[in-house]
């Protein structure tokens, strides 16, 4: 999703529910870039006042370059407990279910290819998951606990 | 304009009257919204069924018990510097939160049920007719999903015919009830009624509906 639509949006583009109840546990975005500092950028803005809204304690936002892991800390009592914990290379992240092109490839490409990531994290986490401990200590054990067995729903796109 | 008509449906009622600490926070907005008469809710009365059901379910059974063991293992081996008293009284609490919601979750959705009135929707002939009539861009959704998408639908045209505007129909986690580009006939159910969908529990504009 462009930076220009996020005046409007107010939904990830995928969001990772409890397997029984309608209770988000993860929502994901997936965009062209995010502008530094993360936290002073309009996704992760977006991402966290959704997080805030829906009691969702996880969210990634993907990149071509880099995933960044946002978390409820609890560090305070209100939304600005929710950081940008990690900041970790998508290819490292998704590495083991597909690799991006090498001259850059559409966010479509990059949504297609967390989906499916997404998945598997939510069935086979030590499939999904690298063997890398940046990464292990960035998702093991609460943003994997959080989406175990649960269900990926993806918003459709217009167009 | 008038006031917003909001419908809802179960995963609303769930997200609003679950275990309050961990209610979303945009449909407590939205229900205290409901509550003051800012906007009329309407629901298909067997969402109050699923809720009722659902809500039963996931009231944790042993939310503490775990952690209870930790803090008394902690503290007989002597590596806890925190008063034991203080944090038993801190689980005990989180615990009694479980019993206070199952006393009263009932009757919260009753109490709802009575703010949205003539918003309560139910299984009338009417309904099922156009249940049987509605003709969708696939057949994967659920017979209770159809169900309840045929009141809200069947609901909205009456009162697009009446001349009420807006419309929403806010949902979450249910994609399957989203009118998009690849769903040209759900989506002309939608247009037809003046139904707007809105995911998420956050009307599109707030001033719109207390206007």
């Amino acid at each position: 999703m462009g930076q220009a639509d996020m005046t409007v949006k107010t939904w990830a583009d995928m969001t990772v529910y409890d397997k029984d109840f309608p209770e988000p546990r993860l929502v994901v975005e997936v965009t062209s870039a995010v502008s530094s500092p993360p936290e002073e950028d309009m996704v992760v803005k977006m991402m966290t006042r959704l997080m805030w809204g829906s009691r969702c304690h996880y969210g990634l936002v993907f990149t071509p370059a880099s995933t960044f892991v946002l978390r409820d800390t609890f560090e305070t009592l209100g939304p600005d407990s929710i950081h940008v914990t990690d900041v970790l290379p998508t290819d490292k992240v998704l590495g083991r279910v597909g690799r991006l092109g090498a001259n850059g490839s559409s966010v479509r490409d990059l949504e297609l290819l967390a989906h499916k990531w997404l998945v598997r994290l939510a069935t086979r986490y030590e499939a999904a998951l690298p063997d890398d401990p940046e990464v292990t200590n960035a998702f093991f054990p609460g943003l994997v606990g959080a989406v175990v067995d649960g269900r990926v729903v993806p918003e459709e796109r217009d167009g | 304009m008038s006031a917003a008509r909001v419908f809802v449906e179960t995963n609303f009622l769930f997200a609003a009257f679950r275990l309050p600490s961990k209610r979303d926070r945009n449909a407590l907005a939205l229900r205290a919204r409901f509550e003051a008469g800012d906007c009329q809710p309407y629901v298909p009365y067997l969402c109050f069924q699923e809720a009722w059901n659902l809500i039963g379910k996931s009231l944790p059974r042993n939310r503490c018990d775990d952690l209870v063991d930790f803090l008394r293992a902690a503290a007989s081996a002597g590596t806890a510097a925190w008063d034991y008293n203080e944090v038993k009284k801190f689980l005990d609490a989180a615990a009694a939160e479980v019993g206070r919601t199952k006393a009263v979750y009932r009757r919260e959705l009753e109490g709802f049920a009575a703010v949205a009135g003539d918003g309560v929707l139910h299984g009338t002939k009417d309904v099922f007719d156009f249940l049987e009539s509605l003709d969708l861009d696939d057949d994967a959704l659920k017979y209770n999903d159809r169900l309840i998408l045929s009141s809200v639908l069947r609901k909205a045209r009456e009162l697009k015919a009446a001349g009420a505007s807006p419309l929403y129909f806010v949902s979450t986690d249910k994609s399957d009830l989203q009118p998009t580009p690849h769903r040209p006939k759900m989506s002309r159910y939608y247009d037809e009624a003046g139904l707007a969908f809105v995911p998420n529990f956050e009307l599109p504009d707030a001033s719109a509906a207390s206007a």
